[in-house]
């Protein structure tokens, strides 16, 4: 309970050196949250350069509602990661509706993919390149569940709150995620990667 | 009994370990029974491995620098921003500003349009160049230089003026606004004056002789004074002519409106 205080009221003082304009409080939200949203970023978007525009636009919205904070509904990591995850998944529902360019690398990973469809499959397990073809395997998923995926099986969350987080009954959560997971396996499975 | 629709749609509650004892025990009698749904389930436990094990994609290495740098773009007021466009189009920021100024403009649409309009009106403005000579204006123009030149040389007045002026260089005397009429009545006033004082002094019984001389004197004022007023008829003449050829330059449109008879 003490560490909770402590980490509660450590939070606070970060937010508030943050909003009084300290630029080295921002610094050290950036050098702790950056990586975990822009890979959060990069699950959703499956393209470096695209992870990295949405993970600029999650610290502007961050900048523009730190405000809104409030310590004693819970600690600054979980309040961050909220924001993060309602914007990258805003973002992706909003390219989901408008089909644009896919992304670049999954492309490039997908040629990679065919030119070695001869070879053994575990090759490219052994470079390093696992991370890449899962995403690829995400990216074709229809975005309702590949949402459900990704927020569950990469970033750990409860069917409780994805429901929340996507304003969508448990019940649909869990059928989606079922679905979700029988599809990517189908994939995975097309792409030898299983 | 369960079929494999069935199975497959409660594959997830298996393995999240979410379903009840019975249904547990039916999924499993499904499960020993149909190879089809057994590789099935074996290809989601493996796919939920992989993903389980997905490792973090690593950042650029200026990540976080760029953040820095749009986070400080974002701390930037549009106010001050508006202050430095002026500064910015003269390339007189300094660099702090201008890299403050660019970080603003990129996370700031409202200030980007400003600049874009701005940059905009900047590039109409330079590109308005001279509007076009109206035709026949250069030809017209010459004629008329010519045609003044022409009648200025006739003038007497002008060969005069020219004379005047070459005494006028080597002696700075009479005020230059003098008018050349005015001054001609003085030198004559002055010439009689002293004609009378000279005889005056010198001659006998001159006020009998001086009398004619002096009225002579007077009759040649009258003469010159005559003579000026005619210069300056003739200026005023030239003066017309000068004027005419300057309404010549005068836009058509102008010149239209002019002819219009008036209501």
């Amino acid at each position: 309970m003490g560490a909770r205080a402590a980490l509660v009221s450590s939070d606070a003082q970060l937010v508030r050196r943050c909003l009084a304009g300290e630029e080295a409080a921002w610094e050290e939200i950036v050098r702790q949250y950056s990586r975990r949203i822009y890979n959060l970023a990069y699950r959703f978007t499956g393209n470096r350069a695209a992870a990295e525009d949405l993970t600029q636009e999650v610290f502007l919205r961050l900048y523009r509602t730190l405000e809104q904070y409030d310590p004693r509904e819970g600690d600054l990591a979980n309040w961050l990661m909220r924001v993060a995850r309602n914007l990258i998944i805003d973002d992706y529902r909003r390219r989901a509706r408008t089909p644009t360019e896919a992304g670049e690398d999954l492309v490039d990973h997908e040629y990679h993919l065919r030119a070695d469809e001869r070879g053994d499959p575990h090759v490219l397990v052994e470079r390093r390149e696992l991370s890449e073809l899962i995403h690829a395997a995400l990216a074709k998923l229809s975005p309702e569940l590949r949402t459900c995926v990704i927020l569950r099986d990469l970033e750990g969350l409860s069917y409780q709150e994805i429901a929340e987080l996507l304003c969508i009954p448990e019940g649909t959560v869990k059928s989606r995620i079922n679905r979700g997971r029988l599809e990517l396996a189908r994939v995975l499975r097309r792409m030898r990667v299983i | 009994m369960m079929d494999c629709r069935q199975f497959e749609h409660l594959i997830s509650e298996y393995l999240d370990g979410t379903l009840s004892e019975e249904q547990a025990e039916t999924f499993v009698a499904h499960l020993f029974s149909c190879a089809a749904c057994r590789a099935l389930l074996d290809d989601v436990q493996a796919a939920l491995e992989l993903c389980r094990g997905v490792e973090e994609v690593e950042p650029s290495p200026d990540l976080n620098e760029r953040l820095r740098y749009v986070l400080r773009g974002a701390a930037m007021s549009c106010d001050a921003f508006g202050e430095l466009i002026p500064n910015y189009f003269d390339g007189v920021l300094t660099a702090d500003e201008y890299h403050l100024f660019e970080a603003h403009a990129r996370v700031c649409s409202n200030c980007r349009q400003a600049l874009e309009d701005v940059t905009a009106v900047l590039r109409l403005l330079s590109e308005v160049g001279p509007v076009a000579l109206p035709e026949g204006l250069n030809e017209r123009l010459l004629t008329a230089v010519r045609s003044a030149d022409r009648d200025l040389r006739r003038s007497w007045l002008w060969q005069l003026r020219r004379r005047l002026r070459a005494w006028r260089l080597g002696w700075s005397g009479p005020p230059r606004s003098l008018p050349l009429p005015q001054w001609a009545m003085a030198v004559v006033l002055c010439a009689a004056t002293f004609g009378l004082v000279f005889l005056n002094l010198s001659g006998e019984g001159g006020e009998v002789s001086i009398r004619p001389s002096i009225a002579r004197l007077f009759d040649r004022a009258a003469e010159v004074r005559a003579e000026g007023e005619r210069m300056v008829e003739h200026l005023e003449q030239w003066r017309a002519q000068v004027s005419a050829f300057l309404r010549s330059f005068r836009p058509d449109r102008e010149r239209s409106e002019e002819k219009r008879p008036s209501p």
